[in-house]
């Protein structure tokens, strides 16, 4: 792929709001101001798709940042304040790590994503896209972080969503040649997977009265 | 024409089967539909196998979709499995719909799940393309997650949130490695059908920059590893094979975590011999601690099939270690992985049958003096599990130490056996040995005679295949380019 210079312009503002709301979306309280949040943070990874295509003149991304509006601005999002609308419950249950600290926990993961993202030798990462790597690493980490101290289901589904984001904005610098199959298959599987975690959390909040799933540990290992 | 077959008109039999179950609802009809398909299906399997045997490659769709030896071993492997289980089905979930008060016309979704399971299955066989076959190893997940909480009650559903959030976060790392290691390759070679199809990767594989290797590698293993329930990635196992109705758990501990190992197979038979050189250490650590903790969490386990669910993870480090030492190592943790698939299942259907009769799994004792059958049937399958000849797990137990090359992982994977075959069989043979249980507790007089035959065929499968074990051991050299 020939990167011209001017994409590091148009690149790195989009990435470093996508870090903004993935603060957003792991720290804020209310689920569903979250789910916004994640709303904007598809939208700037749509942005990123559309400013590869345009600047670097690269007609995959085109069709990259179709499917990613539709399935990541328009569905999933659909699907999280159809769960949220279905439990009726709009703030989640205070997690393990209170904010402070938790945002502590968020800079040093962030740090870490992009100090991985310079020094790993990336192949295909030319400068323009060099920051791309450092933010889907730092979202997928962060993702991590939230989906394992979250008690709220539905914030781990949002959290998981957010992990998505990171791999699909890997994927996207990464294998952008593999064919739209592939691309297509991947990110039905991680509908899917959202559609699926969302469902079983009506369903715990119906049965358990609850949507913490640290009460859910009547089974010991 | 046996390319199509192959790739598609079985697949797609398949895939039309569930849905016109869940269409048509679950009665006498799709009931003979199912069946017919099912062992048409096993019928086409063992036609593959004998194929493979013989030396016959077949492959369609530009490559992508390839029935090669070692997707044969595991077509035959799940199309036995999942036609047992759904044998068995037929009188188990009639009892569980009823025991947990589930309405009867969800046996829909449960038998149409159950096929579209053994679809995702065949397709992660015979997917030759490395992000084809990652996504049906996650649609495998998503599938039998809804199988595992069937029942909607608290436990069911605290093991699939385990099953599903683990294994989806993991798997995201396996699309890490795979997206890492093809967009290398893509750079290097400028093809990019190149990095994506496993035909390729055996060649290609050398152009990768040891970093990236070892990193793309290793996330692989880390992601199908969860799925696989190798330690530390275990935790969702023994709660999701405990929760689930028993034929699930036979599918679930034998050919659904099986396909997990698949993919890695897949990779390890790509891998240069300096690469495997570099991951050796981390398989070798996962492999050792999982047979370890798998058997040591054995000893306080009460519940029949959660002793079931760590054994398992004792068996998944079996095979971890046997590729640590490719080729034969591989061939042998190929062959283990088909024997664990068919004698665990055959074990889980046992329990189910104790389950139907006593309404419970722990707590049971001196099973045999109530059910010779019954008893019997499950120490066998314990003993089978175990590496006891003449059943053909013996032949991978001993073949994993035989490949072995260093004396102090030889005594250390003794030990780890020896664990594991005391806790295990002191358990089972308390279970049908020990004091005779009164006659109050018993729920069900009799079980279906389908569901005694079904692990019966699947035990004497193992048998025959240990006293004749050529075709088998044959076919595993072959998919490692041995013989």
């Amino acid at each position: 792929m020939m990167v011209s210079p001017s994409l590091e312009y148009v690149v790195t503002p989009l990435a470093a709001c996508m870090i903004y709301t993935a603060f957003m979306i792991v720290e804020l309280r209310n689920l569903r101001f979250s789910a916004y949040a994640y709303m904007a943070q598809a939208l700037l990874l749509v942005g990123v798709f559309l400013g590869i295509a345009v600047v670097a003149n690269e007609p995959h991304f085109y069709v990259w940042s179709f499917t990613a509006f539709l399935s990541k601005v328009v569905v999933v999002p659909w699907l999280v304040l159809w769960a949220i609308g279905k439990v009726k419950v709009e703030r989640e249950e205070e997690p393990l790590i209170p904010l402070v600290p938790s945002i502590g926990v968020d800079l040093a993961l962030i740090a870490i994503g992009f100090w991985l993202g310079e020094t790993l030798p990336m192949p295909v990462v030319e400068p323009g896209l060099k920051i791309c790597m450092g933010v889907s690493f730092a979202l997928t980490f962060m993702g991590i972080y939230s989906i394992s101290s979250r008690r709220s289901t539905i914030k781990q589904a949002i959290s998981f969503c957010h992990i998505e984001n990171g791999i699909h904005l890997m994927l996207a610098v990464l294998a952008f040649t593999s064919p739209v199959t592939v691309e297509l298959g991947i990110l039905t599987d991680a509908i899917f997977a959202i559609a699926m975690m969302l469902y079983l959390s009506t369903v715990i909040k119906k049965v358990i009265g609850s949507l913490n799933s640290f009460e859910l540990s009547s089974l010991r290992w | 024409m046996l390319s199509l077959i192959a790739t598609l008109y079985v697949p797609l039999a398949i895939f039309l089967t569930s849905v016109t179950v869940y269409l048509m609802g679950f009665n006498r009809t799709t009931k003979y539909l199912m069946t017919a398909v099912y062992f048409c299906v096993f019928g086409w399997s063992v036609f593959a196998f004998i194929l493979a045997w013989r030396g016959v490659k077949i492959s369609s769709f530009h490559s992508e979709l390839l029935l090669d030896p070692l997707s044969a071993i595991f077509i035959f492997a799940t199309s036995l499995i999942m036609l047992v289980s759904l044998l068995y089905s037929y009188d188990y979930m009639k009892e569980y719909v009823r025991i947990h008060r589930i309405p009867e016309r969800n046996l829909r979704t449960y038998y149409s799940l159950l096929t579209l399971t053994m679809f995702t299955l065949y397709m992660v066989a015979v997917s030759n393309n490395s992000f084809l076959m990652w996504a049906f190893v996650e649609a495998t997940t998503m599938i039998t997650v809804l199988l595992v909480c069937f029942g909607k009650y608290e436990q069911t559903l605290e093991a699939a949130w385990k099953y599903l959030v683990l294994c989806v976060v993991g798997l995201g790392s396996a699309l890490y490695g795979t997206a890492l290691i093809y967009s290398y390759i893509f750079n290097v070679t400028g093809d990019p059908y190149r990095g994506l199809l496993f035909t390729y990767l055996a060649s290609d594989i050398r152009v990768l920059a040891p970093t990236v290797a070892a990193l793309g590698i290793i996330t692989i293993l880390i992601g199908y590893g969860v799925k696989a329930g190798l330690v530390p990635m275990h935790w969702w196992l023994p709660d999701a094979y405990s929760e689930a109705p028993s034929p699930v758990s036979a599918v679930l501990s034998s050919v659904v975590t099986g396909c997990g190992f698949f993919a890695i197979f897949r990779w390890a038979l790509a891998l240069t011999p300096a690469i495997h050189e570099m991951v050796k250490p981390f398989l070798l650590a996962v492999g050792m601690a999982s047979i370890f903790l798998g058997g040591l969490s054995i000893v306080r386990q009460v519940d029949l099939k959660r002793m079931l669910a760590y054994s398992s993870v004792e068996n998944m480090g079996i095979i971890a270690l046997g590729i640590c030492f490719p080729p034969l190592g591989l061939a042998v943790a190929i062959m283990h992985l088909f024997n664990h698939s068919l004698i665990k299942a055959s074990a889980f259907l046992a329990v189910g049958n104790l389950e139907y009769r006593y309404g419970r799994r722990g707590e049971l004792h001196g099973v045999i003096s109530d059910l010779p059958v019954l008893g019997a049937l499950l120490l066998m399958s314990v003993l089978a599990l175990e590496g006891t000849p003449p059943f053909s797990m013996f032949f991978s137990v001993l073949g994993t130490a035989m490949v072995i090359d260093k004396g102090w992982i030889l005594a250390l994977y003794a030990i780890g056996l020896l664990v594991s075959f005391v806790a295990l069989i002191t358990r089972f043979m308390e279970v049908s040995w020990g004091r005779r249980m009164g006659k109050e507790i018993v729920i069900n007089e009799k079980c279906p005679s389908i569901m005694i035959w079904a692990p019966i065929l699947l035990l004497a499968t193992t048998l025959v295949l240990g006293l004749y074990v050529g075709p088998l051991m044959d076919l595993c050299w072959r998919c490692v380019g041995v013989g």
